[in-house]
């Protein structure tokens, strides 16, 4: 995260309103409160929130220091509940965490209140790291059916106000935000999530601030609520929660200065490229030379387009080592990243761009943020929802998404982790602008198998697993952090009927090629005297659907469109004939979204299986959901199949 | 001829010195012997550690430690960090990094090192931080160079020698020095010392252990622990000090007394509220045992377990009157209050130090040195030892599940420290019956009753879940317990947990669509629908070491099938009866009526440890069982 520093003392200005005033105090718990033993609308719910307040304000106590005011008010409804009572509070830098007071209800046999208050001593406050330290307490006496109740204050010298959770993992039934903001202040505030506010009310309050020798000053009065708040609940195979928990978040847009002065921090597009190009750019021809210089001369006298920017590409993604750091700390330094040969997401990439603008390809630069974090907002530019920078090149009027950070990856693809919602593309001359991530390579995996039976009764043969793709950059990380044997023992373990009796690789270097892999197997013998039922799918049968829930609220996002072929041909034994094969099946997805094949032939006393499955988006909502998981149901129903075989009787 | 000699021993005295200079500094990696690199992610050119005992409170510690990266997964072996806390202080601390001729890349000094907390989960607090080196390697393989200087105030615990860390990590070098100036007597262990290529080269004043060039070992699954398996030298001080506290010991009865006098004879203090609670609870109750439980669930329900451990606190128990206002405290503290509140009905009790944790470790009686990770309450009842794990606010009284079971334990009493051992879970006792009534449906959908049972450690392996809610049970029933089932729908879920008899009582409505194959004139489906076992052991194409079967368990399956309407059963499977040393298989078939049969299982491992050359045989009859859990059948149709 970064903080916006404040370096503007407010301290000619003096409140004549209280917004302080505002804030909820501690100590108003009710016996029917701690009666209550179940919460109606959520009864699995192990605490509910009944009241929780933040109250934003310039306190004038505190330096006319930015001061937020916290209260939450907790029902433990069962004893998993109980560590609700543990609370913890991240803080960075200048920021002071004050006024902590808690208390503990608790209800007697003779339905009387227990109070017990936290003691001072026993807040305690550690270093984390770089800055940021941790306030941390847990109430006293906590059982199944306390209530809890605790305040605490933040008061900040930065501008940033933090986003306010509406929404978490428990229930709430009441969660408000107020503030007072000087209106010097401009802030672009957004609600994210589905639920919708109960409380909205902005006002403008004249004489909230008192400048001496200016006058008053206003106040921007905000507040927001939302009543009876679900649980917010994660699913599997869902994008960053971020994007559908109910939160306010503040974008600070702007401060003028009493004495008149503007400064912008996000206003619009155009603001923001200019930012982000002398971030970026800046002494760009310096930086273009020194690439040009510090490349292999041989790379750039390539004449074909397309092989130069390959040809640089790789150098690049082999020159450096990424350090596993996205968003630079500080500002972007390539030219010592150069020397170092490791480098964040920026370091390196920015030298690709560098390096591909030195070779006379067209690039520009994207701007995209991890999936671990909200798809940035497309209402107006927030430089800090980005995390990731990828380039794009043009070559013979061909787009390409590129990133060279990870060693797998082959020209034409990018992180996975890197693709969330679309990216912002740099165009310095004439604006930036959104552009979905095309990926230039396909993911696949696709198997053939040429088995027979030997003299020993066992299926021998090759299996020549082909990955590209996503795939292969997961085969290529686990084939060269392996040792050969080890890798064998991991397949043989995972499928315990196959002996693997040579491995052989090809393409395992080149990216540019689809990566194989060829297995020489053997299987166990297979007894059987008369008749015989045989799975054809010696590896990589679907087995277990990845989606059992009935209930889906969030859509599926796989990040990229995948394809899995298992393709067998199986020589019968001398003297077998085919008894039974399995039903052909086609089926898809609607909107295009998907399809599966599975085929069963015999010719010639020759089994051939063909099955393939593609999905072809990267995201399936929640109402696809169902047939998503009727889709995976089908394909196991399909492989859980048998070839049946039998001596013939002439 | 005499001087041709002599020149000749000079040159190859000269030749020795160099090569010996050299190899006290050339970081290239590239000389390495091919044994050293072989199964081998990293290897351990030198750790050298020499531990200076100043005084009884004074130890300095001087590591000097230099690793070769040979890959991306060898980074875990650099271990270039050092912990720090209130009474542990780094004084010298740097990394240098050298590329694969040797040449210096980078050095990293000792602010240049990343300082964080190093506090774990369920610790609210603590002065416990850790300072480690952060470096992004470029190319392999790589070297780094540590080196570090720690003064300690405590000398209970003196690092050990530990000389081959970790699998995947060979060894080329590693010394131990303890120097004792001041000859403070002191106690050592040597453990597993034998068949490696030690030399003990010590002297009356000075240890001096090292071990050579040490191949990388590679993990295996089934088989005893990595500690058991490797040399180690543990020392014990006679007088310590411990974060300020001196004492002397030469046995564990005076370690012990030592021990109860500083740690845990305290005054038993609570509220006159508990303690007229206490009395009220037990007051009609006349046997001390049922007395003891009361106390334990009382102590339960007002407690849970949070951690604070500054200074001695990571030692002495917070005192039992804290406890009782806030309900909170470590394994400690909410052993000591239970003690506490024992003590006010005049129950005996003592606590019992033990290494915790599934992989069973046991405290050693004949070297007095403070041990362990966790404490657990022990009532003497007479010779019938009960023992009571006060962190857990569900378990039974008296049961301590897989975290404590079957392990040599310490207890502390004012007369010294005694050895026992905790309650054993084995084979039988980790037992589970499965009854279902399996209706099989004409479209291929079943549905069914279940009733499942568990005890030993397979009820400590589910007891938990009774707390779950109905979404997250439902989660687990589909996705842990019963993920080769797809299409499973539960409808009704009952959970009974009896804590008087350890039992765990499972009752289920299930239903299965889509279970059963249906074709024109047949109805297939697999026989094993709850309790199928198709994991197999990894296999080894050269195993290295013994097969551990560490408590063994027994499965009891009993499944009637109804048969739907219009199919026959043509005729029952073979029953399969398999005895053999690691346990028992068997599967038997009974038909009932016409129209419905039964399917009884039994699979038990029985615990034990068998020599490698059995690990095939073992993964044989492993597969046998995967095999016969898939077994399918087949219905006709009339």
């Amino acid at each position: 995260m970064k903080i916006i520093l404040f370096t503007f003392t407010c301290l000619f200005f003096i409140n004549s309103f209280s917004q302080k005033k505002r804030s909820t105090k501690i100590g108003n718990v009710d016996v029917h409160e701690l009666n209550m033993n179940q919460y109606e609308k959520d009864t699995t719910a192990n605490a509910v929130v009944l009241y929780e307040h933040a109250n934003y304000y310039i306190d004038e106590s505190r330096d006319y220091k930015k001061t937020t005011d916290y209260y939450f008010k907790v029902k433990i409804l069962k004893k998993e509940g109980t560590n609700r009572a543990t609370i913890k509070i991240p803080f960075y830098g200048d920021e002071k965490i004050h006024s902590i007071k808690g208390i503990t209800y608790n209800i007697s046999e003779h339905n009387t209140i227990i109070k017990n208050h936290l003691i001072d001593k026993q807040v305690y406050t550690k270093d984390l790291y770089r800055g940021w330290k941790e306030v941390t307490f847990t109430l006293p006496n906590i059982k199944k059916g306390s209530v809890i109740e605790y305040t605490y204050s933040v008061t900040s010298p930065y501008s940033k106000i933090d986003d306010w959770y509406f929404q978490s993992d428990i229930p709430k039934i009441r969660s408000d935000f107020t503030a007072a903001i000087l209106g010097n202040w401009k802030y672009n505030i957004r609600l994210v999530g589905f639920l919708n506010l109960n409380r909205r009310d902005v006002s403008v309050k004249k004489g909230c601030v008192y400048v001496p020798g200016l006058g008053d000053g206003a106040c921007l009065i905000l507040d927001y609520g939302i009543d009876n708040i679900p649980a917010f609940k994660e699913e599997d195979y869902m994008l960053s929660k971020e994007n559908f928990i109910s939160k306010l978040c503040f974008d600070l847009e702007s401060f003028q200065n009493p004495r008149g002065g503007v400064d912008k921090y996000t206003k619009t597009w155009k603001d923001a490229d200019k930012t982000l190009k002398y971030d970026f750019l800046d002494n760009q021809t310096s930086k273009k030379s020194f690439f040009k210089n510090n490349l292999p001369p041989s790379l750039l006298l390539i004449n074909d387009d397309l092989e130069r920017a390959k040809k640089v590409y790789y150098f690049i993604q082999n020159y450096f080592t990424w350090n596993e750091k996205y968003w630079p700390s500080k500002k972007v330094r390539i030219k010592d990243a150069f020397e170092n040969k490791t480098g964040n997401v920026f370091d390196i990439n920015l030298s690709l761009y560098n390096s591909l603008k030195a070779a006379n390809i067209e690039s520009y630069l994207v701007l995209t943020s991890t999936r671990n974090k909200a798809v940035p907002t497309r209402l107006h530019p927030i430089i800090d929802d980005f995390n990731y920078l990828l380039v794009k090149a043009i070559i013979n009027n061909k787009t390409y998404f590129l990133d060279a950070t990870n060693k797998q990856l082959p020209f034409g693809l990018v992180q996975h982790e890197s693709l969330n919602g679309d990216g912002r593309t740099m165009n310095f001359a004439s604006g930036s602008y959104w552009e979905t991530i095309k990926l230039n390579r396909k993911s696949f995996r696709n198997i053939k198998a040429q088995l027979s039976f030997n003299q020993e009764n066992s299926l021998s043969g090759n299996l020549m697993v082909s990955s590209d793709g996503f795939y292969a950059v997961n085969d290529r990380e686990n084939l060269n952090s392996t040792d050969s044997e080890s890798y064998i023992e991991n397949f043989e373990s995972k499928y315990p009927n196959i002996e693997v009796i040579n491995l052989e690789h090809q393409n395992l270097e080149d990216k540019e090629n689809t990566l194989h892999q060829i297995y020489e197997i053997t299987t166990d013998p297979i007894n059987f005297e008369t008749k015989l039922r045989i799975n054809p799918f010696l590896i990589d049968r679907y087995t277990q659907n990845p989606f059992k829930l009935n209930q889906r609220d969030y859509p599926v996002d796989y990040g990229y469109p995948r394809n899995h072929t298992y393709m067998l041909s199986l020589k019968l034994p001398e003297g077998y004939i085919v008894n039974n094969l399995p039903e052909n099946k086609v089926l898809s997805l609607p909107n295009k979204g998907g399809r599966f094949i599975i085929n069963f032939k015999n010719l010639n006393n020759v089994i051939s299986v063909y099955s393939r499955i593609n999905l072809n988006k990267r995201v399936y909502t929640s109402e696809e959901y169902h047939y998503l998981k009727e889709f995976y149901n089908q394909i196991i129903k399909a492989q859980d199949t048998f070839i049946e075989i039998e001596k013939s009787s002439n | 001829m005499k001087t041709n000699k002599l020149t000749i021993f000079l040159i190859v005295l000269m030749l020795c010195s160099t090569i010996f200079s050299q190899e006290e500094q050339n970081l290239s990696s590239l000389f390495i012997s091919k044994e050293l690199k072989e199964n081998a992610n990293a290897i351990l050119r030198l750790n050298e550690l020499v531990i200076i005992v100043e005084a009884v409170d004074q130890l300095t510690i001087k590591q000097k430690r230099i690793v070769t990266v040979l890959n991306k997964l060898g980074k875990d072996h650099i271990d270039a960090y050092k912990h720090y806390n209130n009474d542990t202080k780094i004084t010298r601390l740097s990394a240098i990094i050298y590329d694969a001729l040797g040449n210096k890349l980078k050095k990293y000094s000792k602010n240049d090192f990343q300082d964080v907390s190093a506090i774990d989960g369920g610790t609210l607090y603590s002065d416990s931080r850790i300072k480690f080196l952060e470096h992004t390697p470029t190319s392999y393989p790589y070297t780094v160079v540590f080196e570090s200087e720690v003064k300690n105030s405590s000398t209970a615990f003196i690092p050990r020698w530990f000389p081959i860390e970790n699998y995947y990590l060979s060894t080329e070098k590693s010394v131990y020095i303890v120097n004792n100036p001041q000859n403070i007597p002191f106690k050592k262990r040597e453990k597993n010392f034998n068949g490696f290529s030690i030399k003990n080269s010590s002297n009356d004043n000075v240890l001096n252990y090292m071990l050579t060039n040490q191949q990388a070992i590679k993990p295996e699954y089934y088989t005893i622990d990595f500690e058991e398996l490797v040399p180690n030298l543990s020392l014990a001080l006679e007088n310590f000090s411990v974060k300020g506290i001196k004492g002397s010991a030469s046995n564990w009865i005076d370690l012990g007394k030592w021990e109860y006098n500083t740690f845990y004879n305290q005054e038993q203090k609570v509220s006159e509220q508990t303690k007229s609670k206490i009395i009220e609870l037990t007051k009609d109750i006349t046997d001390p045992i049922e007395k003891a439980k009361k106390v334990y669930e009382y102590v339960q329900n007002k407690t849970r377990y949070i951690n604070v451990s500054v200074g001695i606190g990571g030692l002495k128990p917070i005192e039992s009157h804290v406890v009782d206002r806030v309900g909170y405290g470590d394994c400690k503290g909410l052993t000591n209050y239970t003690r506490a509140l024992l003590k006010l009905i005049n129950i005996d009790s003592y606590f019992a130090e033990v290494f915790a944790g599934s992989k069973k470790k046991n405290m050693d009686y004949t070297f007095p040195q403070i041990q362990g990770n966790h404490v657990i309450l022990n009532i003497p009842n007479n010779g019938n030892d009960i023992w009571l794990e006060c962190t857990s606010q569900t378990l039974p009284f008296g049961f301590l599940g897989d975290f404590t079971d079957d392990r040599n334990v310490l207890v502390i009493t004012p007369e010294g420290a005694i050895a026992k051992r905790t309650p054993a879970y084995i084979n039988k006792d980790n037992l589970q019956v499965n009854k279902a009534t399996i209706r099989l449906l004409p479209e291929g959908n079943i549905s069914a009753q279940l009733e499942r049972k568990s005890y030993g450690t397979q009820y400590d392996d589910k007891y938990y879940i009774e707390n779950y809610t109905q979404k997250e049970l439902n989660k687990h029933y589909k996705t842990n317990v019963w993920s080769y089932n797809n299409n499973l729908e539960i409808e009704d879920i009952k959970h009974v947990n009896n804590k008087e008899k350890v039992e765990f009582t499972e009752s289920l409505n299930i239903k299965i669509e889509k279970f059963a194959t249906v074709r024109d004139s047949s109805y297939l489906f697999k026989l094993n629908v709850f309790n199928r076992v198709t994991g197999i052991p990894k296999k080894y194409r050269n195993r290295q070491r013994s097969l551990e079967i560490e408590r063994g368990f027994t499965d009891k399956d009993e499944f009637i099938f109804g048969i739907p309407q219009g199919y026959t059963l043509t005729n029952l499977p073979d029953d399969i009866n398999i005895t053999n040393k690691f346990g028992t298989y068997s599967v038997h078939f009974e038909k009932i009526d016409s129209t419905s049969f039964k399917y009884k299982r039994e699979f038990s491992l029985i615990k034990g440890v068998h020599p490698k050359e059995n690990y095939k045989d073992y993964r044989k009859f492993r597969k046998t069982v995967a095999k016969y859990d898939n077994l399918r059948t087949e219905l006709t149709k009339l």
